[in-house]
């Protein structure tokens, strides 16, 4: 059994796991908590509506007052990894949760997006012990924590960059108030949601951060379920106000700017189909995925499927195609390949960098290299050695080699200067067999140069 | 929009049923027409008072973890009562309209 190193904050519980089982204690001093949130309802009603992780009753582990089994979260992923129309998803979530919990009189005693994880493309809260009973005249404590988490990053990536919600990578606690308000221009600020939640909150944060200007604003208890409700509305409507900007990237229209024939293209899908039923599991994973045309095949035969990819505008494509059309075991995540998520949090353990999270039974990594080997410079054996990271012993790996002579390669290296010493394919493949791969089979790809080759992890 | 006084100056040229049902729905968009003014005069009069009050808090940061949460606070409290004053401006003209409506 092994203690989840990102679950100490909370005393009233723990996250375990014990081969392959999620078990959530819950401690003697959230009994009375549990039983009053119980019995309002509000933990039959989320589970009704699938908002909360189901679970159900374990032995109690020692210390314990009360053990749940929780329902597996097949990739956990992090909000800096997450699309626009995902974080806003998550933080609609949160509100609805919240609208749910004050009904009840209940609250929600934290609005952190960790709090929030996807099942393929589904958000789901899996903070059970998040909520309590609501204290009359209490303001929501969760307040400042909603707007640092969800609306901050939000409203930049609106308004300034949608690479700017990735800044949660950076302050894993919510992004600072002051420095997203510094940061938005004139026009943002203006609208009278982003004004209140983000500029006089910063301003009036600053302002009582101050033990000189403290004033015992908590002995204050007049305000209303009715009044948080009101704040809870104020800032969904604030929340849906933002928009992905319409910006196109250099990966955003990928598909219509490749050399593939529909032969090419055919054959390619075949060929990952036929790899992906051969080879079935659990978990496959999809490199620089775009928005995901090769990730349905593997999704037919995979219980889940993570689509990475670098550029957000393809990854929020792509979550809002899944979200309107399937298939819903398709998780996708804002990846940059060359400096994939790190370790962070207290102790660098709080949260898992990508390559501990992930242990592929299949990784396919079409028309990439190229890119990692010119644009990153990243030689075949570190790409190699990194793959071998993330797929399992004996998991597949089915990836494409882009000759020199490609119409492709040879546009990259048209602005730069000729660094292909050791891009050939015997490099390529001798390369991967030094990193653990033995070398399946070898597909020609019709009306192209190109080849699709299969390795299996070996050690 | 029709205004009232075109309202009236109707009823004395037409007193008909049909009329009458006419100047019901007149007096109906009149009334949404002045919520809407209402509303948008709420939310100009709630940003003066925000960038008022954003103008005399002290620029420089504190040290964050001495924040009590106070600030937060207090946005609530700012936040409930502008929409508390919606509510009850709702009300004001729900009242009115029904009075002097249908």
């Amino acid at each position: 059994m092994q203690q989840d190193l990102g679950s100490f904050r909370d005393p009233s519980g723990c996250v375990y796991y014990d081969s392959g089982d999620v078990l959530r204690t819950i401690m003697p001093c959230y009994k009375d908590t549990w039983q009053s949130v119980v019995e309002s309802g509000l933990i039959a009603d989320a589970l009704e509506k699938e908002s909360i992780v189901p679970f159900e009753e374990h032995n109690a582990l020692p210390g314990s007052w009360k053990t749940l089994k929780v329902e597996r979260i097949p990739f956990i992923s992090y909000p800096y990894e997450w699309s626009f129309s995902q974080l806003k998803d998550a933080a609609l979530l949160t509100l609805e949760l919240q609208r749910n919990a004050l009904e009840k009189s209940m609250v929600l005693k934290d609005a952190s997006a960790y709090n929030i994880q996807f099942i393929g493309s589904r958000p789901v809260f899996i903070d059970l012990l998040s909520f309590e009973p609501w204290k009359k005249g209490d303001t929501w404590q969760a307040y400042r924590q909603y707007c640092s988490h969800f609306l901050a990053p939000l409203v930049l990536a609106s308004n300034l960059d949608l690479r700017l919600a990735q800044l949660s990578r950076q302050w894993i606690d919510g992004i600072p108030l002051d420095i997203a308000c510094s940061m938005l221009p004139l026009k943002a600020k203006l609208s009278l949601g982003v004004l209140m939640h983000l500029v006089l909150h910063s301003a009036l944060q600053n302002k009582y951060a101050d033990p000189r200007e403290f004033k015992d604003k908590k002995d204050q208890k007049n305000m209303t379920t009715e009044k948080l409700l009101d704040i809870v509305d104020s800032l969904e409507k604030t929340s849906r106000k933002q928009h992905s900007p319409s910006k196109e990237t250099e990966w955003g229209d990928y598909y219509n700017d490749t050399n593939y024939t529909d032969a090419g293209t055919e054959a390619k899908l075949a060929i990952i189909e036929a790899q992906a039923s051969r080879y079935s599991g659990e978990l496959a994973v999809d490199l620089g995925a775009n928005s995901g045309r090769f990730s349905l095949p593997l999704a037919k035969h995979f219980k889940t499927v993570v689509s990475a990819d670098i550029d957000p505008v393809a990854v929020d494509r792509h979550y809002r195609q899944l979200r309107e059309h399937g298939p819903d075991n398709i998780l996708p995540i804002v990846l940059d390949l060359s400096s994939p998520s790190p370790a962070l949090g207290w102790a660098s353990e709080e949260r898992k960098s990508f390559v501990e999270r992930c242990d592929a039974d299949m990784v396919i990594a079409l028309a990439l290299f190229h890119h990692l080997f010119f644009t990153v410079g990243v030689p075949f054996a570190q790409i190699g050695m990194f793959l071998a990271s993330i797929i399992r012993p004996g998991g597949v790996l089915v990836c494409e080699y882009v000759p020199k002579e490609d119409g492709q390669v040879q546009r990259m290296l048209s602005a730069r200067d000729d660094i292909s010493d050791g891009y050939t394919r015997q490099e390529f493949s001798s390369s991967f067999q030094v990193a653990g791969f033995e070398e399946l089979e070898v597909a020609e790809l019709p009306d192209s140069i190109r080849t699709l080759h299969v390795f299996r992890r070996t050690k | 929009m029709i205004s009232r006084s075109a309202v009236s100056l109707k009823v004395k040229n037409a007193p008909s049923v049909q009329c009458i049902e006419y100047i019901f729905q007149i007096e109906e968009e009149t009334v949404l027409f002045n919520r809407f003014h209402c509303k948008k005069q709420m939310m100009v009069a709630a940003c003066f008072s925000a960038i008022c009050v954003a103008l005399f808090l002290p620029e420089q940061a504190h040290a964050g973890y001495l924040d009590p949460g106070s600030g937060s606070t207090a946005v609530q409290w700012i936040i409930a009562g502008i929409a508390v004053a919606g509510r009850l401006k709702r009300r004001v003209f729900d009242t009115v309209s029904k009075v002097f409506g249908r």
